[in-house]
């Protein structure tokens, strides 16, 4: 932790007072979450366990498609670890700190607001880096056989998808009662890891929940990890990134909404 | 009933540039109105706050106190009137720079530290005041690495109250500051503000309790109903409100001793008469000399609860 702190505060000095200040408002937000320790259990380990229940035991196994089962649960339970950081990492803790009123005392300091927010983004990019990364070693040591640049490439459009995914964490944050909040991000998280593949294939889905499925952005982010893992060859990826981005500046879009909206009433 | 009421309300000021050199007032609110759909929380307020003063607003809940305080941190935005702070709107980042404010609720982190929490907002501020001067001004030496979520009531609300001071405030506004606070923890409390004070920092707090605003302040706003409806120094406040109450029995004509210097009111109650006098202590001297059978006396400290409670009741009738 030192080490990240007088990373940050180096380059900090090199560039200038506002990144020092983004930077030092990431790094709270960091250590407040690594403390603790339900955060870690609940939102990091949790994933990686799942696939080594589910996944890891028939890792080898092909699944007709180019992939293997231990290929495909990787990447669903990636996609549900990013989901968890975005919705319990992000909205939870904006639901709870908007409650205490910590966001008012935030924003009577000169902090601008954007930076509050962003350090918050900034910790869900890295925790999402974090799980998926951990899930690649899991997948390494039981012979999933995910290439190594493969899987980078996909832990990258994972990243990414967690940012666009982000305004839906926000959504919580901003909506919920901060009580109800972890029950409303439970609620998200499991029809949103269902429509990504995570606990059985879309495909063996009914009908209707497959249908429903492709109208989210999380059926769209798999089929993306999915094809760029490279069983997927039927995808049309450019059609799952324009999902993928309308679902997050539609989602944006609400969060500023709503933002303005409760900076007259309850951040007030 | 005779009081003698200072002039309500107040006409508003004039509005004159400052003086070359002097600088301009520390808040200053003018014709301010602000409503929640059919709710008047605030009906009319002028108050203009000199830099250096400790000025308390007082009131009891609802008032329009916490409204007050929100539109002089620009948190909302008044529905008629204007607001400034430091001569600037209070909205504006350079001005946040200058004002430091512990707010009622404001759960931070319970994970981060003292220490790391008051370097957090420090790094908010272009100037921020030196770590350990933040932490030794609000009585928190020797607990910079107890996590917030360790923090006792009294603890907290100090951590809050150096949150404030981060930013090395020429401004410090307090809602509520000791609210929840058992006796001690509260005396303490008003330590570490008096001494800010003394530091020559300008002081605006909200509070229900006129035992905290006599003990900090220098000037007692007393709002109610979203109006001002007192404006004065501590001891002409509780003057008004009636310092003692002196019960006793005997022949005394209620009319005569009510215009004697330095009595609020006389009341008959029960077979014993109740005078409520700010000199408690000259009353008596004259009610033994002009009075014949005085007995059965009691006099006692009115308590300042109660004597607030009415001057809000003069001001509904």
């Amino acid at each position: 932790m030192t080490a990240i702190a007088m990373t940050a505060a180096t380059m900090g000095a090199a560039t200038g007072p506002k990144a020092r200040l983004f930077m030092l408002q990431s790094l709270a937000e960091l250590r407040g979450h690594l403390r603790a320790p339900d955060f870690a259990a609940a939102t990091v380990a949790l994933p990686i366990v799942l696939y080594l229940i589910f996944g890891a035991p028939r890792a080898t196994e092909n699944i007709g498609n180019g992939g293997t089962v231990g290929q495909w649960t990787l990447v669903g339970f990636a996609i549900y670890g990013v989901l968890s950081v975005v919705l319990f990492g992000l909205g939870e803790t904006v639901a709870s700190e908007r409650g205490r009123g910590y966001v008012r005392l935030v924003r009577v300091t000169p902090l601008p607001v954007a930076a509050y927010f962003g350090a918050k983004l900034v910790f869900a990019a890295l925790a999402s880096v974090l799980i998926v990364a951990l899930l690649g070693v899991a997948g390494a040591l039981t012979g999933a056989g995910m290439h190594l640049d493969r899987w980078l490439a996909v832990a990258g459009i994972l990243a990414l998808g967690g940012l666009a995914l982000a305004p839906i964490g926000l959504l919580v944050g901003f909506l919920a009662r901060p009580n109800g909040a972890g029950a409303v991000a439970l609620l998200l998280l499991f029809p949103l890891s269902l429509a990504a593949g995570t606990f059985m294939p879309v495909e063996q889905l009914p009908e209707i929940l497959r249908q429903v499925s492709q109208l989210t952005p999380t059926y769209h982010l798999a089929e993306l990890a999915r094809w760029e893992a490279g069983f997927r060859p039927g995808a049309q990826p450019l059609v799952d990134v324009a999902w993928v981005i309308a679902g997050a500046a539609v989602a944006a879009l609400i969060v500023a909404v709503t933002y303005r909206r409760l900076v007259g009433r309850q951040f007030a | 009933m005779t009081i003698v009421h200072t002039p309500v309300p107040t006409p508003p000021p004039q509005i004159l540039p400052p003086a070359h050199g002097a600088p301009l007032p520390a808040v200053e609110l003018r014709g301010v109105t602000k409503r929640y759909g059919d709710v008047e929380a605030l009906r009319g307020v002028d108050l203009t706050v000199g830099r250096g003063e400790v000025t308390a607003v007082l009131g009891p809940n609802g008032a329009g106190k916490t409204t007050a305080l929100s539109l002089i941190l620009g948190l909302r935005r008044p529905s008629g009137g204007t607001v400034r702070v430091l001569g600037h709107a209070p909205e504006e980042a350079a001005t946040r720079a200058r004002v430091g404010t512990m707010l009622q609720e404001s759960g931070v982190p319970p994970m981060l530290t003292v220490g790391e929490l008051v370097d957090l907002f420090r790094s908010y501020y272009p100037a921020p005041r030196p770590a350990a001067d933040v932490i030794g001004a609000a009585g928190l030496s020797g607990l910079e690495r107890r996590r917030a979520g360790q923090l006792s009531g009294g603890q907290r609300q100090r951590l809050y109250f150096a949150l404030a001071l981060c930013g090395d405030p020429e401004l410090v506004v307090l809602d509520e500051p000791t609210t929840g606070l058992d006796v001690e923890s509260r005396r303490r409390f008003w330590t570490v503000i008096s001494e800010l004070a003394a530091h020559g920092t300008t002081i605006l707090f909200a509070t229900h309790l006129l035992e905290e605003a006599d003990a900090l302040a220098t000037r007692i706003v007393v709002v109610d109903h979203g109006r001002i409806v007192r404006d004065g120094t501590p001891a002409e406040i509780k003057a008004q409100a009636g310092g003692k109450t002196i019960r006793v029995r005997g022949d005394i004509e209620p009319n005569d001793i009510s215009s004697w210097p330095g009595v609020v009111r006389v009341e008959k109650v029960g077979a014993r008469y109740e005078i409520v006098a700010t000199d408690a202590e000259g009353v008596l001297r004259r009610l033994f000399a002009e009075t014949a059978n005085v007995e059965e006396i009691t006099v006692e400290e009115r308590a300042l609860e109660t004597a607030f409670l009415d001057l809000v009741k003069e001001n509904e009738r």
